[in-house]
């Protein structure tokens, strides 16, 4: 049991570069959205979530890596107010007061491989060699289908799922944006969890559309414009995941499956396997299904690519 | 169809957690189906498209966690959700008890926050790995598994001391923490003795006999029958005297161990003198002048380390009854002048040690597959010799199989072995209770025991079998039991290991000298 009497100060291991700018000179009160054991969530004074995750998590968007083995004993709690100064991030645990101090984080910046250079039969060896990873290992229970005896529930929530990607799918392929628009809705919070797998799918596409040369960017204009037109239709953390993937910046698995895939350029769809089964082991362990969903819109993203291209 | 639903608001879990509170709640018996969703729009979609959608859920908002449960036919549908409810209840406050099958330790860390201790039990080759995990999770560690490699164990537990952490083990069967036995720990009282011990069955003889004594355990540190080898240096042994040593509920510490490596045993003694409490040092073949020297207390026994420990810090007019020599002069009598030699057949190691030593210090040779003199050491496939004691719990006899406290077959063959023996006087047996053993090791032996003085008889022969069981008053099955069970089979029965030592001594003596 962690013993805490007074304010505790915490180190900061790595940060978003983005985000650290943004810390150094807010100022203002939040307050705690969410606490799990390797990550709080924070409301910023001006409506933005942040996160901080504990040592040993990847960086990501707008998350700040803290010296801390996880958050459990402190004694945060969701709703609780948190301070942002000049010292950093102060916050109240049931034992004692925690500050986060912001200097000294190594700063984090997703630097995303470039995939224009691929053509688009390696473009679509590497879809295949990733389809064949995460069928393989991947979780079921969202874009996969559904697990094995599963309730009429999850089916549903499934089939809806498969239908909302093959929706989005033709769409994208005839360009049609009411019909891009209409799929979205049909996926954007679309499962059950804090980052739903319709939002994971749409996550990985809208990344792969922030790439230079890539054939995705009608894709792109319209996902941006209905989480404009409609902010709440999924999680708070999932539309700025969301938004933050338009950008090109996504947590580091993803990136690194990226940079392998980037790296298959010449390789048969063996060699391919190997070269990106790493990081895609490591994307895959993320969430319940999430990685699974996640590196399923990846693949959905690939094949697009390489037809949109294939159609210039 | 019986539909019930809430909604928590504000309310978050990770998609882990929910993933195992939905699987959790599809698996009652009382639920046809239930469903664990964040309240947006297309969730809800969902449900209005299968006819679920109820008011209360469609008022649900994106950062609301809905809960929906369909009953089965007869179950009633508030008392359902109530069970629903107590799973998400649970998983927030960490502390319920989750029967979840968990793939790797850091995901059984996620769920289960509270828990501060990892037992680990997989193949050896695999074990340091697992442990590192669990280290690096603040997790103190009981490693079951064996066949580790020392360098791991080093490195593992020097990881865990950095950490403030313990690593009991590898080869570690018994520990008791917070009034938990682990493994093959037995149901002991909580009291205010605290034992290290790097000996599984030592311990469990010191614990049981503390416990005989009307006093009690406040803890008990399993260190791994490696720790005071000259490799490993007494990491966890010295670290477990510290944490007794800081442990305001702990008035007397006590260390268990076979012969340890001679450097080892003097670091370790070095401890005794800041510990600021009693130490009573039961060193199986240990020098009393060097504990004594260091401040300690020497025990001669684990008998004598029981009955020290709980006079100095419980119970200054602690007793124990001595030997029933009688019985020993009743026993000789019936033997043929060929029957000159002791068998001795053990579950546990430091059981088998402890006779063997008695055996020794009158001046017997002794063969035995734990034997320190290279002349006199047997392996499994040796045929016994004189006066023999073998511990069926050694890497030999258990490679590839189960330890004979949960599989007694091997030491049931060799007691028929023995049996054949025209110059076998006496075997000597162990049956050892506790969480982890074989649910009744006396019943199990008994055909083999009267199959045994069955061959005996038929040449002529007095076959005494002698055997002692270790348990509590509080274990299953109860020590009474199994006593009153071996005793109508004609077993002679011993009342501690030390007296088990004795009773085996003097027989020997006895038939030498007829």
């Amino acid at each position: 049991m962690v013993s805490v009497s007074a304010t505790t100060l915490l180190r900061p291991c790595s940060g978003d570069a983005v985000l650290l700018a943004h810390l150094r000179t807010l100022r203002g009160c939040g307050s705690v959205e969410s606490v799990f054991r390797g990550v709080i969530n924070l409301l910023l004074p001006d409506g933005g979530l942040m996160a901080l995750a504990v040592r040993g998590s990847g960086d990501a968007p707008r998350t700040l890596v803290v010296d801390i083995a996880h958050w459990l004993d402190r004694g945060v709690e969701a709703g609780r107010a948190v301070e942002f100064g000049p010292d950093g991030i102060a916050l109240q645990g049931a034992f004692g007061g925690l500050r986060v101090s912001v200097r000294g984080a190594i700063k984090w910046h997703p630097i995303l491989p470039r995939l224009d250079s691929l053509t688009p039969s390696e473009l679509a060896v590497s879809a295949r060699a990733l389809h064949h990873l995460v069928s393989v290992d991947g979780e079921p229970g969202g874009m996969l289908g559904a697990s094995p005896g599963a309730a009429p529930m999850e089916v549903a929530v499934c089939t809806a799922l498969e239908h909302g990607r093959d929706a989005l799918v033709r769409a994208v392929r005839s360009s049609d944006t009411v019909g891009m628009r209409d799929a979205v809705l049909a996926l954007l919070g679309l499962g059950p969890g804090l980052t739903p797998a319709g939002d994971d799918f749409l996550t990985a596409i809208a990344l792969l559309s922030s790439l230079d040369g890539s054939g995705l960017g009608l894709f792109a204009r319209v996902l941006h414009d209905v989480l404009d037109e409609q902010p709440g239709r999924t999680t708070l953390l999932s539309t700025t995941t969301l938004r933050e993937a338009l950008s090109g910046r996504f947590r580091a698995e993803l990136v690194d499956v990226l940079c392998s895939l980037a790296a298959t350029p010449g390789q048969s769809e063996v060699q391919a396997i190997e070269t990106v089964r790493a990081p895609v082991r490591r994307a895959l362990a993320h969430g319940h299904t999430s990685g699974t969903d996640t590196l399923s819109g990846l693949v959905a993203g690939l094949h697009l690519e390489r037809e949109l291209r294939g159609s210039l | 169809m019986s539909i019930t639903a809430v909604v928590k608001k504000n309310t978050y879990f990770d998609s882990v957690s929910l993933m195992a509170i939905s699987t959790k709640a599809n698996s009652l018996d009382e639920v046809k189906q239930a469903f664990v969703a964040m309240g947006t729009e297309m969730n809800k979609g969902v449900l209005g498209n299968l006819g679920l959608l109820t008011p209360e859920l469609e008022a649900a908002g994106n950062g609301d966690l809905m809960v929906v449960v369909e009953a089965r036919e007869g179950a009633g549908a508030d008392e359902v959700l109530a069970r629903v409810e107590e799973l998400l209840q649970r998983k927030a406050s960490a502390t319920g008890e989750a029967t979840i099958t968990h793939r790797t330790i850091a995901a059984a860390a996620q769920d289960n926050p509270a828990a501060n201790l990892a037992v680990i039990a997989v193949n050896g080759a695999y074990a340091g790995r697992e442990v590192r995990k669990a280290l690096e999770n603040d997790l103190h560690v009981l490693l079951f598994s064996d066949n580790v490699p020392v360098e791991e164990e080093v490195a593992l537990k020097e990881l865990a001391h950095e950490k403030g952490l313990l690593m009991m083990g590898p080869d570690c069967g018994t520990a008791i923490i917070n009034n938990v036995a682990l493994c093959f720990g037995n149901a002991v009282r909580p009291g205010s003795v605290g034992v290290v011990a790097a000996s599984g069955t030592g311990a469990q003889e010191v614990s049981v006999r503390i416990h005989a004594l009307g006093a009690g355990v406040s803890q008990l540190i399993g260190t791994g029958g490696r720790d005071l080898s000259e490799q490993v240096g007494g990491i966890m042994m010295i670290d477990g005297i510290r944490a007794f040593a800081a442990d305001p509920a702990t008035s007397v510490i006590v260390l268990v161990s076979k012969p340890p490596a001679p450097s080892v045993e003097k670091k370790v003694l070095a401890e005794i003198a800041t510990a600021g409490k009693p130490v009573v040092v039961y060193f199986v073949g240990g020098s009393e002048e060097a504990v004594v020297a260091a401040g300690g207390h020497f025990a001669s026994g684990s008998q004598d380390a029981a009955l020290q420990a709980v006079r100095l810090g419980v119970n200054p007019d602690a007793a124990v009854e001595p030997l029933d020599t009688r019985r020993i002069d009743e026993v000789a009598a019936l033997f043929k002048p060929e029957q000159r030699f002791v068998r001795g057949l053990f579950c546990g190691g430091t059981l088998c040690d402890e006779s063997m030593y008695a055996m020794l210090e009158s001046g017997d040779d002794v063969w035995s597959n734990i034997q320190k003199d290279p002349g006199r050491r047997l392996t499994a496939d040796s045929p016994s010799t004189g006066h023999t004691f073998l511990d069926f719990g050694d890497d030999d006899f258990t490679n590839g199989r189960p330890h004979p406290m949960i599989d007694p077959s091997l030491r049931l063959a060799r007691l028929v072995e023995e049996a054949k023996d025209p110059e076998v006087a006496a075997v000597v047996m162990d049956f050892v209770l506790g969480f982890g053993a074989h649910e009744d090791p006396v019943g199990v032996t008994l055909p083999a025991i009267e199959q045994a003085k069955g061959i005996a008889a038929e040449a002529g022969r007095h076959l005494e079998i002698v055997g002692y069981v270790l348990g509590t008053d509080l274990d299953t099955p109860a020590p009474a039991d199994q006593i009153a069970a071996l005793q109508a089979a004609g077993v002679t029965v011993t009342r501690s290991s030390t007296e088990t030592g004795q009773f085996a001594r003097a027989l020997a003596r006895k038939v030498k000298h007829a």
